[in-house]
């Protein structure tokens, strides 16, 4: 098979090709591998270390995996046989980024994990992570105390990311850390395992709200979760402002544009906020300075913050997520 | 002169039958003075590696397709042989790191393989359910089950495990000697033995097939089984390779790489066709286009628009050339 028609074939692939390439040049080069760009976070991200590189006059080269780790590493090893001088690499999770450190470690070439931290292991990396734990037990805080105002008891529920990543753990146990205090007022009905899918989150919450349709508190984690989230409740008639009979209290994480839409329409009371233009930079400058052998620290931690209806005003202009829905207006 | 003109006339055949081979050497040169760079040891050998595991997925999906099958669900068996090797080396068990446990993971990885393609072949054969269905059932449940079975936590493996990835063995990374032995293998199962002319007479035709004498449903649970193991083979380098059992080893679009390597490399999707160098020459092909896309820094989506394009124009010249064949 494959007959007399492979030499136009190659012709035009070769055209396709040809074009889409760029002649190597003397300027410094970033591979930036990121394990997908799924949610607006992912993109956000990529972006804003995109601009961070010109900025500085870096070339950038980027690897996208769509979820595939294996794919990830063999784009890694792909970065290094391109020579980059420094790789900046979103991991699937916090194992399968350890073959990618080792890679990069032995080909002597700096490697920076950005926001999914590495589990433990001996090679040389430098991680730049929001501080996932603190970020959501001070958003679901927030949220508790708005419920202690109220003078009701809650049934709250919890959508858990991917325990693979390290960062759904984080959300997860800053989550439970926060509500213990309040266990007298808030009670944990539902569990919700998504895996950051949004199919498996709809079907997951819609089934947790048939069987305890008394949920009034919700945290997700991540904001990519809203959407199902927001359809499931709305089909149990749940999907109401804050200040209206029946309003849930709905907590997330992320700070991307739609949480900031919510926010400013009152359905969301509470959003845990990464800040991703302060990691971007972050990880860009230590990618630099470790290629020009300076000693940085190995965890840069993003505090982050929370926004919420009573700092809306004030913290807006630091979410990455309101300056994009902004802009689309 | 004779033997000189026979090897030409042997090359020649070969090229007219495989033309695969122009489209690699094609897209080769068309790479190569833009990104020199792929001609690196380190990047060669990368792209041989990739062959490898890709080959291994493909040489078990190819012996379904002779039988005019299809498996897919070789990630989900993957997944789910990579976390039981994975938490029997994490164990608490005094042999944990010993060569011995990891040749006993190892084992109980294959068969996990070797089960499940049994429940396929079986169900295929004696129940007559369609392939598809229940190898896409089983994408789902076995997957399930993996994840079931960790909660989603990935599970890392023992340094000696990792060597079953990273060891070499006369400067060659193992996993090329043991793909290399396993086409070997294939190829003379295909070519010289009564079950390789079984498999391909299942996938001319049951009717014709179950006339001549063969036993069909032995013979498609032995293309299931083997299906089954090469999966399982593969989910023993990724884990080795990502130093961690993980429910999520593979995306489904692996399927689509090793059925489309398969076809392009000459195998039939309607059964009864398929040679292992013509495989080889498919996986090849794709993924050197993976390779050289990435190298040349093109996108994702440009990446799978490509690779998608191809398989799609050689499953399409496939369904021509029956239709030509069968008007002949």
């Amino acid at each position: 098979m494959l007959r007399n028609w492979h030499l136009p074939f190659v012709v035009v692939l070769g055209f396709g090709l040809l074009s889409g390439c760029s002649e190597p040049s003397e300027q410094l080069r970033i591979g930036v591998a990121f394990e997908t760009l799924q949610t607006e976070y992912w993109v956000a991200s990529v972006e804003a270390i995109e601009a961070e590189l010109r900025r500085r006059n870096i070339e950038m080269i980027e690897a996208v995996a769509d979820n595939d780790a294996n794919r990830q590493l063999d784009q890694i090893h792909i970065l290094i046989a391109r020579g980059v001088d420094g790789i900046i690499v979103s991991p699937k999770d916090s194992m399968t980024v350890i073959p990618m450190i080792k890679a990069a470690n032995r080909a002597n070439i700096p490697i920076v994990i950005y926001n999914r931290p590495p589990a433990d292991n001996d090679g040389q990396s430098v991680t730049v992570v929001a501080d996932n734990y603190e970020i959501a037990k001070a958003t679901v805080e927030y949220m508790a105390e708005r419920a202690v105002e109220t003078g009701r008891k809650y049934k709250a529920m919890i959508l858990i990311g991917d325990l693979g990543d390290i960062n759904a753990i984080a959300r997860r146990d800053g989550f439970d850390d926060a509500i213990r205090p309040f266990s007298d007022i808030i009670e944990v009905v539902a569990r919700v395992p998504t895996e950051w899918s949004q199919d498996k989150a709809l079907s997951g919450v819609t089934s947790a709200l048939q069987v305890n349709p008394d949920i009034n508190f919700v945290f997700a984690s991540t904001d990519f979760l809203f959407p199902p989230l927001i359809s499931a409740l709305r089909t149990a008639g749940k999907y109401k402002k804050i200040g209206e009979e029946g309003h849930v209290l709905l907590g997330g994480f992320d700070g991307d544009p739609l949480a900031y839409s919510m926010l400013v329409e009152r359905y969301l009371d509470a959003d845990g906020v990464q800040d991703v233009y302060f990691d971007c930079a972050a990880s860009v400058d230590a990618v630099v300075r470790m290629h020009q052998n300076q000693i940085v620290e190995s965890i840069i931690r993003d505090p982050g913050f929370v926004i919420h209806q009573g700092n809306l005003e004030e913290k807006a202009g630091q979410m990455w997520g309101a300056q994009i829905a902004r802009s689309n207006d | 002169m004779g033997p000189v003109r026979g090897n030409i006339g042997h090359i020649q055949l070969f090229l007219r039958d495989y033309p695969v081979v122009w489209l690699s050497l094609g897209l080769g040169l068309l790479v190569v003075p833009v990104r020199p760079e792929i001609l690196s040891p380190l990047n060669l050998e990368t792209l041989a590696l990739a062959i490898a595991l890709l080959l291994v997925l493909s040489l078990g999906q190819s012996f379904v397709l002779i039988t005019a099958g299809i498996d897919l669900s070789l990630p989900a068996i993957m997944s789910l042989a990579s976390v039981v090797g994975a938490s029997y080396l994490a164990g608490n068990s005094d042999l944990t790191g010993t060569p011995l446990s990891i040749l006993t993971a190892i084992v109980a990885m294959l068969l996990v393989g070797l089960a499940i393609g049994f429940l396929h072949g079986f169900s295929v054969a004696y129940l007559r359910m369609p392939a598809f269905l229940v190898t896409l059932a089983s994408l789902m449940w076995v997957g399930g089950i993996a994840v079931w079975y960790t909660e989603s936590v990935r599970i890392p493996v023992p340094e000696g495990f990792i060597q079953v990835w990273y060891g070499r063995l006369l400067g060659i990374p193992v996993p090329l000697w043991t793909v290399a032995i396993l086409a070997v293998l294939a190829h003379f199962i295909l070519s010289n033995t009564v079950m390789g002319r079984r498999l391909y007479a299942v996938g001319h035709g049951l009717q014709t097939a179950l006339v001549s004498g063969v036993p069909i449903g032995r013979t498609i649970v032995f293309a299931y089984m083997t299906s089954g193991l090469c999966a399982s083979i593969a989910a023993v380098f990724y884990t080795a390779r990502l130093h961690t059992g993980s429910p999520e080893l593979v995306e489904n679009e692996v399927l689509l790489d090793c059925i489309g390597a398969a076809v392009i490399g000459g195998t039939s999707l309607f059964g009864g066709k398929g040679k292992v160098i013509g495989i080889l020459m498919g996986v090849v092909f794709i993924a050197l286009v993976g390779n050289c896309l990435n190298m040349l820094g093109l996108r994702y989506w440009h990446v799978i628009m490509i690779k998608g394009g191809v398989i799609l124009l050689a499953a399409v010249l496939d369904a021509f050339q029956r239709r030509w064949s069968g008007a002949e």
